[in-house]
C-alpha cells in the first residue's frame, strides 16, 4: 500500500513536473527572438514561423493538460501524459511537415493517440463513449486524407507539397480528378478544423469530457486541420491557379454554416460545457475569412487559432472549478449562480463573453482583424452578414447564460446544492489557469502582440508564394 | 483596438476625450469586484465619475463656440491599443447631452432603493454611449451600441427581479439584432443600409415599439433617462447613415423605408394613446417622434432634412430630460406608472406642474425652435413629396404629443384615486433646473458652425468625413 501511494505521489510528481516544463518551453518559445525560417536539409520538414507558433501552441495547451491530469488514478495519468505527449508531437509533425506522408503521419498519430489519453484518464461517465467518437472521427479524417494525399502523390509522382503544386498539374485530363482529391482533403480537414456541417461529433466531445483532456481536443485539433490545409495550400498554390479554382468560394459554405448553425444550436444547449463548445466551433469558422482565392493566409489563421486557445483554455479552466462546486455543468442547476457563488459565475459568464467577444482582449482582435480582411476581400455580402449573423445568435446564447446565473432564483432542491469547496490548492489550480490566460489574452491586445507577432512571421517563399 | 487605422499623426495620445469614454468603465469597474461595504459607498459618489466628463465636454464646446468654426472643435485622440476617439461638430452636440445626462440619471430619485450594481451599470450605459458617439472607426462605435445593449439588459434584468428577468429578453434580443445590424454595416460599405434597421430598434420605430416601452416601463427612473437621450442620438446618427446609403444603393428604396416609417410613426401615435401607463406613454411619444425623424430623414432632401431632424431632437431631448426629472419624485412615490395614480399636481405643486407645462410647450414647438424653423420646412417638403406618408408622419407625430400632453395634464389637473402626497420642486431638482436652462442658453449661444439651437445640430457626418 505504501508502495503503491509512493508511486503514485511520484507520477503526480512528475506529471506536474512535465506540465510545468512544456509550459516552460512555449514560453521560451514565444520569448526567443524570431529567427529566419529553416529548411531540414532533406527539405521535408519547415521550421517556419506557422511551425514554430504551432509548436507554442501544443506544448502550451499539453503542458497545462498535464497539470489538469494531476487528478486522473493511478499511474494511468503517466501513460495519458505520454499518449497527449505522442498526440502533441503528432501535430507538430504535421504542422512542419512538407511532405506528405509525414503529413499524413502526424495526422494519423494524433488522431489515434489522443482517444487513447481519454481512455487512460477520463474517469467520467461517458468517456468510452468519447473516445469512440474521437477514434472514428480521426479514423475517417485520417482516412479520407490519405486517400486524396495517394491521389495527389500519384498525379504528381511527387510527395513533396512544392512538386505537387508544380507537377499535378502535368496531365490535363486529371483536373477533375486532382480537384476531387483537394476537396476531399479539405473534407478531411474540416472533421479536424471544425468546419460545420463536419463539427457534429464535437460538441459532445469538447464538451462533455473532463476539462483537461475536452480542452486540449478542442484546441489540438483545429491546429491540426489548419496544418493540413496551410501545407497543401501553400504547396498547390500554383495548381489552384493554373486550374482557376478560387479556394474562397469553395469554403464559402463552411463559413456560412459554421458561423450559424452552432450559434443557433446554443440557444437550445442544456449544458455548458456544450454550449461553450458551439459557440467556439463558431469563432473557428470566422478563421474561413484567412482563405483567398489562391491560398490560405498563415499570418492570419495562426494569431486566430491563438486566440481561439487562449479563449479555450479560459472556458476549460471556468468549466472544471463550475463542475467540481456543482457536480457538473446543466444549465437548470445554475439558476441563481451569480448570488450562490458568485466568482465561478463571474468567471463562466466572463468565459462565454470571451466568445462573443470581450473588449480589451487578444481573441477579438485577431478576430476583428480577420473580419476586415473579409471585408476587404472579394467574398460577398453573404459571408460578412453570416459573421454578423453567428455574433448575434451567440450574444444571444450568452445572454441566456448570464440571465440565468443572475436573475433567475436559486434552483431548489438537492441538485443545486453546490458541493463544499475543494482544497485550496485546487481551487488556485483553476482559478491561476482562468486568470493566466485572461492575463494573456489582455496583454496580448494592449501591446504584446507585436512582440507575440514575430512568430507568425511566415515566409510566403516556403509556401509556393 | 477595433477600430480601423489611422493616419500616422494625425492623432494625439490619449486623453481628456478617452475619460470621457473610460473614466466612467472604471468606475463600473471598481463598483462590480470591490467588496459590499465599499462598492456601497462607491456606488453612492458613482456621479463623481461621469462628472468630469461632462465638464470637459463643456468646456470643448465652449472653446468651440468661442473658435466658430470647424477647427474650434476638432479634437483626435489615439487608444493605447490602436482606437481612436474623434470629438467634431458632427458629434459635440449629442456627446454634450449624453455627458449632462449622465450625472442626472445617477441623482434622479428612484422608487427602489439604489444599488451599487445599478450604479455601475448606469455607468456603463453612459460610456458605452458615448464610445458609440465619439469613436473614430466602426470597432469602436460598434463597441459601443454592443456595450450599450448589454448594460440595458442587466439594468432590466435587476429591475425585474419579481419576473426573474423575463422582461430583460425582448428588448435585448431587439438590440442585439441592432448590434448585428452595425457589425454588418461596419465590414462591409455594401451592408449600410442595414443601419436603417439598427435606427429602427434604437427609436423604437414599430415593430420595435414593444421592446422600447417595455424597457421604460420596467427600468429605474435614471435609466429611462440615460437611455432615452442615449439610445435616440446614436439611433438617429445611424438612421442618417442608413437613410443615406440605402438611396445610393437603390433609389427608391429609401422611400419605400421613409413610407414604412411614416405608418410607422401613426401606428406608434395610436399606439401611445391608450397606455394606461405613463412610462409607455413616454415611450410611445418617443417612438412616434422617432419613426416621424426616420422618416423625415428618408424622404425629404438631406440637406433640409439633416438640420431639421438635429434641431427638432435636440429641443426634444432636452425637453424630454426636463419632463422625466419633473416626474422622477413622483415616480419615487407613488412607485408605479398607472396613470390612474397621478393627478391634482397643479393644487399642491404648482412649479412642478409649471416646468412639465413649459417641457411640454418646448416639445411642441420644436419644429419651430429647431433649426430656425427647419422642421416645419421638412414636414411640408414630406408632405409635398409624398401627401399620404407626410400626412402620416404629421398625423403620427401629433398624436405621440397628444398622449403624452394628455398624460400631463391628467397629472396636473386630473384627479387621483388616493392623493400623492407630491412635493414641489427640492433644492436639488432646482439645481438640475438650473443647469438645464444653464445648458438651454449656453446651446443656444453656440455658433452655427458648432451647432446652435437657433441654426443646426450637424451631427450627421457624410460619408468619410470624420
Amino acid at each position: 500500500m505504501t508502495l503503491r501511494r509512493g508511486l503514485d505521489h511520484a507520477g503526480a510528481a512528475l506529471t506536474l513536473l512535465l506540465g510545468v516544463g512544456a509550459i516552460a518551453l512555449a514560453l521560451r518559445a514565444l520569448a526567443m527572438p524570431p529567427g529566419a525560417p529553416t529548411l531540414d536539409p532533406t527539405g521535408a520538414f519547415a521550421d517556419d514561423g506557422w511551425a514554430r507558433s504551432c509548436r507554442a501552441a501544443m506544448l502550451l495547451v499539453t503542458g497545462l493538460a498535464a497539470i489538469g491530469l494531476v487528478r486522473a488514478p493511478g499511474l494511468r495519468r503517466l501513460a495519458a501524459m505520454g499518449a497527449l505527449l505522442g498526440s502533441g508531437f503528432g501535430v507538430v509533425l504535421a504542422a512542419t511537415s512538407l511532405e506528405l506522408t509525414s503529413l499524413w503521419a502526424g495526422v494519423a498519430l494524433a488522431t489515434t493517440l489522443s482517444p487513447l489519453a481519454i481512455v487512460l484518464a477520463d474517469t467520467r461517465r461517458g468517456a468510452a463513449r468519447h473516445a469512440l467518437t474521437a477514434l472514428l472521427l480521426g479514423a475517417l479524417a485520417s482516412g479520407i486524407l490519405a486517400l486524396s494525399f495517394l491521389a495527389l502523390t500519384a498525379l504528381s509522382g511527387s510527395t513533396h507539397v512544392l512538386e505537387i503544386g508544380f507537377k499535378v498539374t502535368r496531365f490535363e485530363d486529371s483536373a477533375p480528378f486532382a480537384l476531387t482529391a483537394v476537396r476531399a482533403a479539405a473534407v478531411g480537414a474540416a472533421m479536424l478544423a471544425a468546419w460545420a456541417p463536419f463539427h457534429l461529433g464535437l460538441p459532445e466531445l469538447w464538451g462533455e469530457g473532463s476539462a483537461p483532456l475536452a480542452g486540449w481536443l478542442a484546441i489540438a485539433w483545429p491546429w491540426l486541420g489548419w496544418s493540413v490545409m496551410i501545407r497543401l495550400a501553400g504547396g498547390l498554390a500554383p495548381a489552384l491557379e493554373e486550374w482557376s479554382f478560387d479556394a474562397a468560394a469553395a469554403v464559402s459554405v463552411f463559413l456560412v454554416l459554421g458561423a450559424t448553425l452552432p450559434g443557433a444550436a446554443a440557444l437550445a444547449e442544456q449544458r455548458l460545457g456544450r454550449l461553450y463548445a458551439l459557440m467556439g466551433v463558431g469563432v473557428l469558422s470566422e478563421l474561413l475569412l484567412a482563405v483567398h482565392a489562391r491560398g490560405v493566409d498563415p499570418a492570419l489563421v495562426a494569431p486566430g487559432l491563438w486566440g481561439y486557445s487562449l479563449a479555450w483554455i479560459a472556458s476549460s479552466a471556468a468549466l472544471a472549478g463550475l463542475r467540481a462546486r456543482l457536480g457538473d455543468d446543466r444549465l437548470e442547476a445554475m439558476a441563481g449562480l451569480g448570488r450562490r457563488l458568485p466568482r465561478t459565475a463571474l468567471a463562466a459568464s466572463a468565459a462565454a463573453f470571451l466568445w462573443v467577444g470581450l473588449p480589451g482582449t487578444f481573441s477579438l482582435a485577431v478576430r476583428w482583424s480577420l473580419w476586415q480582411q473579409g471585408a476587404a476581400g472579394p467574398p460577398g455580402v453573404l459571408l460578412l452578414a453570416s459573421v454578423a449573423g453567428g455574433g448575434f445568435l451567440r450574444m444571444l446564447a450568452a445572454g441566456r447564460l448570464l440571465g440565468l446565473f443572475y436573475f433567475r432564483a436559486p434552483a431548489a432542491g438537492e441538485a443545486a446544492r453546490p458541493a463544499p469547496p475543494p482544497a485550496l490548492l485546487e481551487r488556485g489550480r483553476w482559478g491561476l489557469v482562468f486568470v493566466a490566460a485572461l492575463v494573456i489574452e489582455v496583454a496580448l491586445a494592449l501591446g504584446a502582440a507585436p512582440w507575440a507577432g514575430r512568430l507568425w512571421g511566415i515566409d510566403r517563399v516556403l509556401f509556393g508564394g | 483596438m477595433l477600430s480601423t487605422v489611422m493616419a500616422t499623426g494625425e492623432f494625439d495620445p490619449a486623453g481628456p476625450l478617452a475619460m470621457v469614454v473610460f473614466l466612467p468603465l472604471v468606475g463600473a469597474l471598481l463598483l462590480g469586484f470591490a467588496p459590499k461595504p465599499v462598492a456601497r459607498v462607491l456606488g453612492r459618489v458613482a456621479v463623481l465619475w461621469t462628472l468630469p466628463g461632462a465638464l470637459f465636454l463643456l468646456a470643448a464646446a465652449w472653446f468651440g463656440a468661442s473658435g466658430h468654426s470647424v477647427v474650434g472643435v476638432r479634437w483626435l485622440e489615439r487608444l493605447p491599443a490602436g482606437a481612436g476617439l474623434v470629438l467634431s461638430i458632427w458629434n459635440i452636440v449629442p456627446a454634450l447631452l449624453v455627458g449632462l445626462t449622465a450625472p442626472l440619471a445617477l441623482l434622479v430619485a428612484e422608487p427602489r432603493e439604489k444599488t451599487p450594481a445599478r450604479a455601475g451599470w448606469l455607468l456603463v450605459l453612459a460610456s458605452s454611449t458615448q464610445a458609440a458617439l465619439l469613436g473614430a472607426g466602426p470597432g469602436m462605435v460598434i463597441l459601443g451600441w454592443v456595450g450599450g445593449t448589454w448594460a440595458l439588459f442587466f439594468l432590466l434584468g435587476e429591475a425585474d427581479a419579481e419576473a426573474q428577468g423575463q422582461k430583460a429578453n425582448g428588448p435585448f434580443v431587439a438590440h442585439a439584432l441592432a448590434c448585428a445590424c452595425v457589425l454588418a454595416a461596419g465590414l462591409s460599405p455594401g451592408l449600410l443600409p442595414l443601419l436603417v434597421l439598427a435606427a429602427a430598434i434604437r427609436l423604437g420605430v414599430p415593430p420595435f415599439h414593444g421592446p422600447l416601452a417595455r424597457a421604460f416601463e420596467v427600468l429605474p427612473t435614471g435609466a429611462v433617462l440615460l437611455l432615452g437621450v442615449g439610445f435616440t442620438t446614436t439611433g438617429l446618427l445611424a438612421a442618417h447613415d442608413g437613410t443615406l446609403a440605402l438611396a445610393r444603393a437603390v433609389g427608391t428604396s429609401a422611400v419605400v423605408a421613409g413610407t414604412l416609417a411614416a405608418f410607422g410613426a401613426l401606428w406608434a401615435g395610436l399606439v401611445a394613446l391608450p397606455q394606461d401607463d405613463l412610462r409607455r406613454r413616454v415611450a410611445g411619444f418617443l417612438s412616434a417622434q422617432g419613426a416621424m425623424w426616420l422618416a423625415l430623414l428618408a424622404l425629404v432632401d438631406p440637406a433640409l432634412a439633416r438640420p431639421a431632424v438635429g434641431g427638432w431632437a435636440l429641443v426634444t431631448l432636452v425637453a424630454l430630460v426636463a419632463i422625466v426629472v419633473a416626474y422622477a419624485r413622483l415616480w419615487a412615490f407613488a412607485r408605479t406608472g398607472d396613470l390612474r395614480a397621478y393627478g391634482g399636481l397643479g393644487q399642491v405643486a404648482l412649479l412642478r406642474s409649471t416646468l412639465l407645462l413649459l417641457a411640454f410647450a418646448a416639445l411642441l414647438a420644436a419644429p419651430f425652435l429647431g433649426a430656425r424653423g427647419s422642421g416645419v420646412k421638412a414636414l411640408a417638403a414630406s408632405l409635398v413629396a409624398s401627401p399620404l406618408a407626410g400626412g402620416a408622419l404629421a398625423l403620427g407625430g401629433a398624436l405621440g404629443c397628444l398622449a403624452l400632453g394628455l398624460a400631463i395634464y391628467r397629472t396636473i389637473r386630473g384627479q387621483a384615486a388616493m392623493p400623492l402626497p407630491a412635493p414641489d420642486l427640492s433644492g436639488r431638482e432646482w439645481a438640475f433646473l438650473a443647469l438645464l436652462a444653464a445648458t438651454l442658453i449656453f446651446l443656444s449661444s453656440l455658433g452655427p458652425e458648432v451647432g446652435g439651437l437657433g441654426s443646426l445640430w450637424p451631427v450627421f457626418a457624410a460619408a468619410g468625413t470624420p
